[in-house]
């Protein structure tokens, strides 16, 4: 078994393999503008509880002694990261568990009273109130019908209530979310969403450069795109998909020889 | 030679194991597993939805479908609920209440050892669906043949050993906890005193497998 020591993950660029059952010693860092150093523990990790640390022996004395070193374990196998006081566990994985904020694209399933049920790939279906939309009065709102696509922000996540989705941001404004039509819906895994909305990502650019058309993005693996033609529509979907075991160059090179085949 | 096995093997030496991760394209983790000519598939579904008669306030629900190779249909039941008992005690079935969490278990090809196959691909499949495990967990055979000690028999050598042959799962050990069983099955009479090696010899075996499924995973 291996055990991930402090030092192992105390640079910003490191990524350690880990299955679940390891231990991780982390220590916190100082950060310029930040006031207490306090870890921060994304997916993939727990606390470790200090009646089993103590049983182990790993902790003697009284808990102050260790200082503020924090001992977690691993749940799920991935790269282990840190960024700052940040850490977690990046692995890949298909089913999607939406958290509190994500932004998702979920498929309506039925219409009960005054909720939409929609399923985002979570365990249970989520709720969204039908005036949860910009500018919905009771007289003037939606109509959405079973089987619509909305792209929508996780607004509750408890794991024992159903999710609470909305369309509308605290100020009132939708900024992209709502209904979603026309276009063509997949799926991807929940690492290459993360790479298409992470900042310069190589696809979108090339296809960028080369068509113009619609993409919507959501945390759970889930993409809808829209192009003026059914087959540019294909062509950004597999671009896409192609792009997740290729390099950023030959992603680019791929774009360009599809773009071309379209337009001959 | 009384060391000698049939596919000359020593007596505690482990078949090849071999296996392979996400070969299935619906369930949200799939993974293959075998000793030798031993193997088995699961696929993990979950956490999804669950009918309402089964669901658990506090829990998810873990169900395992056991399909038998066509030549041994016998001891499913059993062994379907042994591995339902390992998911249970490792996956972090309390993060996810009213939900389930189904594996299905599919044998290729069987000589002997099908529990401990299908308890590391299980292992596997989990890991590749992402769900929570508070550990890794591994497991492995081993049989007494007129009073000798093998490690993880093939169907011959599982028939001929009357005595005893057990499978046992083991959460394998961190730098908080110990190794310790979670699963145990077996067959046949044992005097404690052989119980005792028998136990040790599969701790440490199912320690070599949870090691190779560690890499099989990291690669």
């Amino acid at each position: 078994m291996v055990h991930v020591e402090a030092a192992a993950v105390g640079d910003d660029a490191c990524s350690v393999f880990v299955a679940p059952g390891d231990t991780v010693e982390v220590a916190p860092v100082e950060v310029k503008g930040e006031k207490d150093a306090a870890l921060r523990i994304g997916p993939g990790l727990t606390v470790i509880p200090e009646t089993q640390l103590r049983a182990a022996g790993v902790l003697d004395g009284d808990a102050s002694s260790s200082g503020n070193t924090a001992m977690l374990q691993v749940v799920v196998p991935g790269d282990l990261r840190r960024k700052g006081n940040m850490v977690w566990v990046d692995g890949v994985h298909k089913r999607a568990l939406p958290a509190e904020g994500d932004y998702v694209i979920g498929i309506i399933t039925g219409t009960p009273g005054e909720n939409y049920n929609v399923d985002i790939g979570g365990s249970c279906n989520a709720t969204l109130h039908n005036l949860a939309f910009e500018g919905a009065t009771k007289r003037n709102r939606p109509r959405l019908k079973v089987g619509d696509l909305v792209y929508a922000r996780v607004q509750l996540m408890h794991k024992y209530m159903e999710p609470e989705l909305t369309c509308v941001h605290a100020s009132g404004k939708a900024q992209g979310m709502g209904l979603l039509e026309g276009g063509f819906l997949f799926e991807i895994s929940l690492g290459l969403s993360r790479t298409l909305l992470s900042r310069g990502c190589a696809v979108l650019h090339a296809l960028g450069a080369e068509l113009p058309f619609e993409i919507t993005i959501g945390r759970n693996g889930r993409v809808w795109a829209k192009a003026a033609r059914a087959c540019e529509t294909m062509l950004v979907v597999n671009a896409i998909r192609a792009s997740e075991r290729l390099s950023a160059k030959h992603t680019r090179e791929l774009v360009k020889e599809m773009a071309r085949k379209i337009r001959s | 030679m009384a060391d000698a096995r049939v596919d000359g093997r020593k007596a505690m030496e482990l078949r090849p194991m071999q296996c392979d991760l996400a070969l299935l394209d619906k369930p949200d983790g799939s993974a293959s597993f075998s000793f030798g000519d031993s193997s088995v598939m699961a696929a993990v579904y979950g956490p999804r939805d669950v009918p309402l008669s089964r669901e658990k306030h506090d829990r998810s629900t873990v169900e395992v479908a056991w399909h038998s190779a066509p030549d041994n249909e016998q001891g499913a039941a059993l062994q379907s609920h042994l591995t339902e008992f390992v998911v249970n005690a490792l996956a972090s079935i309390h993060d996810f209440p009213r939900s389930a969490i189904r594996v299905v278990i599919q044998e290729l090809n069987n000589d002997g050892g099908m529990l401990a196959c299908a308890i590391n691909a299980t292992c596997l499949a989990l890991m590749d669906a992402g769900i929570s495990l508070t550990a890794m967990f591994a497991a492995a055979s081993c049989a007494v043949v007129d009073g000798q000690l093998i490690l993880d028999p093939t169907l011959i050598e599982q028939n001929k050993a009357n005595a005893v042959v057990v499978t046992g799962a083991c959460k394998q050990a961190s730098k908080v906890n110990a190794a310790e069983f979670v699963a145990l099955h077996s067959s046949g009479p044992c005097a404690p005193k052989q119980m005792v090696t028998v136990l040790e010899a599969v701790e440490s075996a199912t320690a070599a497998v949870a090691a190779f499924l560690r890499t099989a995973k990291s690669k």
